[in-house]
């Protein structure tokens, strides 16, 4: 970081959180202004943009499902207030009527302040969608704070988690966690080593198998924090007997790119592609982690490389619940005693409209489940969506506005276990239990899967 | 041709024409304009029928709102089922299948919606903070329309309302002038046909493309 920039942000401490290199504030309406006009020329938003920048009616009913605006109250975390920050500039700079008749027709022109707004703004919506679920146009905001953020990102304002995390990602290292590639070779062999110890059997975790029928990739912090996780995801390939591979050079599937920039989604997007693609595998399965997913199934199409397209995204949940319908998998619910309840990661949900296999998977494998509630399309998000969960400079934020109605849901279910099939909010969860006091267990869906699934002699 | 006479013989027809033209314009600008980035939102109603059924239901009941926001609801739905009923009874009107006054029974609770509504967006601070200068022009304009359709349609005076519309249907203006209400009423309600496609209200066509096109967009 350059000492001006060090001033800047030392000069500005109501931003929420640290960036690298925020751009000078002279140089960022301008900059703003020029990214929005590539933004709109670009063929990517397209309908969708236009459509809810132009549509809204300002009836305020998103403010009536937003967690954030629940708890906290805070006219700033009205969906549609946070919207109009763009929808404003849209109009001023965008638009015959904006342009003719400025203030009245709800245009604004572009302030440095503004900008220091969307900075606060943008970063306290989850983008966990819900608001959309009930809006009466059918207005998603969550796209609105994504081309929000892209824009604050072309002028350095980013996370410092998450940049430091997406450079080690694209550089030598391959992975945001910067793993090098021998110590994760070594922990997959030491996965290895404990499932067959825990199932009785050799269970093996195949690496860079030409022709795999599945392409495995889970966020590179499974391996150093959900190990249970990727041993439940091993054990159920085993026992269907599938044909699966990880890749030793492209394994991490996070992709941060999907809450803040474009450029950064292709790049991670086509990384992993590439990887499937030398190994001639046509399906990349995602871990248990819901944006990574999103980021495959909505993007794949724009950003992929033509020669990648054949290859298809698929979420661990659907190749399992396939495998159970199948009856691939034998599962035992007495081996998981104790009440259980699903949270529905939000990109999973209402991103890719996973809501009845995980739960098909896990009445499977558990003797007593519970619904939260509310659940599916309207379940809360876990407070730390959106890539929130990663910034530590957000925590308290996360704890209190970001996540207390989850932590309230979890408490009046009764349950003592949480599946959370999300890396994110997993983690999220877990600091919510950790920080509230709550008598509950946060884990994985094949993690309970895991603990349910009985080898026969033959497998 | 007078002023008067344009704007009762010509005016209504060219407003119609602006109207069709203004919504078919922006109808088919948004058909053209592609979804490259799929935001579906899940769940999605199975099918068409599915999707039909839903948006039946939304039109004619205003359920989200319902659901979450029953104050505006109430002044959300009166509003639109008044402006429904008025254009419903207005036909029945005119194949004379029943009198005047239902339409101005609609009139007189779309009138009195929408001052309600605009009541409310001034005292409720929420909906206040997200109102620009439009929000409120939209509704005022529309509550100009509906009295001004009140005036024109005295009891006294709906007959020759009712031969004048028919007059207008038929290609055939009557030649009888018009009151100074009954234009004023001619003249705000063609406006308002003129500005609803260019406005935020347009929402009548852009509600198909955000639901079907891009909410429930499938592979």
């Amino acid at each position: 970081m350059t000492e001006k920039n060090q001033q800047i942000q030392e000069q500005d401490p109501k931003y929420p959180f640290r960036s690298e290199s925020p751009l000078p504030r002279e140089e960022r309406v301008a900059r703003f202004l020029e990214t929005l006009k590539e933004i709109l020329g670009a063929k990517i938003y397209d309908l969708p943009l236009e459509m809810y920048l132009g549509t809204c009616a300002k009836c305020n009913n998103c403010a009536e499902q937003c967690q954030v605006y629940q708890t906290s109250g805070d006219q700033r975390d009205l969906p549609a207030w946070r919207s109009d920050l763009l929808r404003k500039v849209y109009k001023k700079y965008f638009t015959r009527s904006g342009k003719l008749f400025g203030k009245l027709v709800g245009a604004k022109a572009l302030t440095e302040e503004d900008i220091d707004d969307m900075v606060d703004a943008f970063y306290r919506c989850t983008m966990c969608r819900r608001c959309g679920v009930n809006c009466p146009l059918a207005v998603d905001n969550a796209l609105i704070t994504r081309v929000g953020r892209v824009l604050l990102g072309s002028l350095g304002f980013v996370p410092k988690n998450v940049s430091v995390s997406v450079r080690s990602q694209l550089g030598e290292a391959g992975n945001t966690s910067a793993i090098p590639k021998t110590a994760f070779v070594d922990t997959l062999d030491f996965l290895e080593e404990e499932l067959a110890e825990e199932a009785g059997i050799p269970i093996p975790i195949p690496r860079d198998v030409e022709g795999a029928e599945y392409f495995f990739a889970a966020p590179v912090s499974d391996y150093i924090m959900e190990a249970d996780t990727l041993m439940g995801i091993a054990k159920t390939f085993h026992a269907a007997g599938a044909s699966w591979t990880v890749s030793t050079e492209n394994y991490d599937a996070i992709n941060y790119g999907l809450f803040y920039s474009d450029e950064v989604l292709e790049k991670i997007l086509n990384r992993l592609l590439d990887a499937a693609h030398r190994l001639k595998c046509k399906t990349v399965v995602i871990g248990e982690c819901g944006h990574a997913t999103k980021a495959g199934l909505l993007f794949k199409k724009i950003y992929g490389r033509p020669e990648y397209q054949g290859i298809q995204f698929k979420n661990i949940i659907e190749v399992s619940h396939r495998f159970l319908k199948e009856g691939k998998l034998k599962l035992d619910p007495s081996k998981n005693d104790g009440v259980y309840t699903y949270h529905d990661p939000c990109n999973l949900g209402r991103g890719a409209g996973l809501y009845e296999q995980p739960r098909e998977l896990l009445k499977a494998a558990v003797l007593h489940y519970v619904e939260m509630t509310p659940n599916r399309e309207m379940n809360y998000c876990c407070g730390g969506g959106g890539g929130l969960v990663v910034v530590e400079d957000l925590h308290d934020w996360r704890m209190s506005a970001g996540g207390i109605k989850k932590v309230d849901q979890i408490r009046l279910s009764g349950a003592k276990f949480v599946v959370a099939p999300c890396a994110n909010c997993k983690k999220q969860l877990k600091e919510l239990v950790q920080g509230h006091k709550l008598d509950a267990e946060i884990t994985g869906l094949h993690d309970v899967i895991s603990k349910a699934l009985v080898f026969q002699k033959s497998t | 041709m007078t002023g008067s006479e344009f704007i009762a013989r010509v005016y209504p027809y060219l407003a119609v024409g602006l109207f069709i033209a203004g919504t078919a314009w922006q109808f088919v600008r948004w058909l053209r304009m592609p979804a490259h980035v799929k935001w579906t939102l899940h769940p999605v109603p199975q099918g068409l029928a599915g999707q039909l059924k839903y948006m039946v239901k939304e039109i004619f009941t205003f359920e989200t709102l319902y659901r979450f926001n029953r104050r505006l609801w109430v002044g959300t739905f009166c509003m639109h089922m008044a402006m429904l009923g008025a254009v419903l009874f207005l036909i029945l009107n005119l194949i004379g299948w029943t009198q005047g006054f239902p339409v101005r029974y609609c009139l007189w609770l779309l009138a009195v919606s929408l001052i309600y509504i605009l009541w409310l967006r001034i005292v409720d601070g929420n909906l206040r903070v997200l109102s620009s200068f439009e929000e409120y022009f939209n509704l005022a304009f529309l509550a100009a329309v509906a009295t001004a359709g009140l005036r024109a349609s005295v009891p006294h005076a709906s007959s020759s309302s009712r031969s004048y519309i028919m007059g207008l249907l038929t290609f055939q203006p009557v030649a009888t002038p018009l009151s100074g209400d009954q234009l004023l009423a001619v003249f705000l309600g063609g406006l308002f046909l003129i500005y609803l496609p260019w406005s935020k209200m347009i929402h009548y066509v852009a509600k198909y493309f955000t639901y079907h096109h891009i909410k429930w967009q499938e592979d």
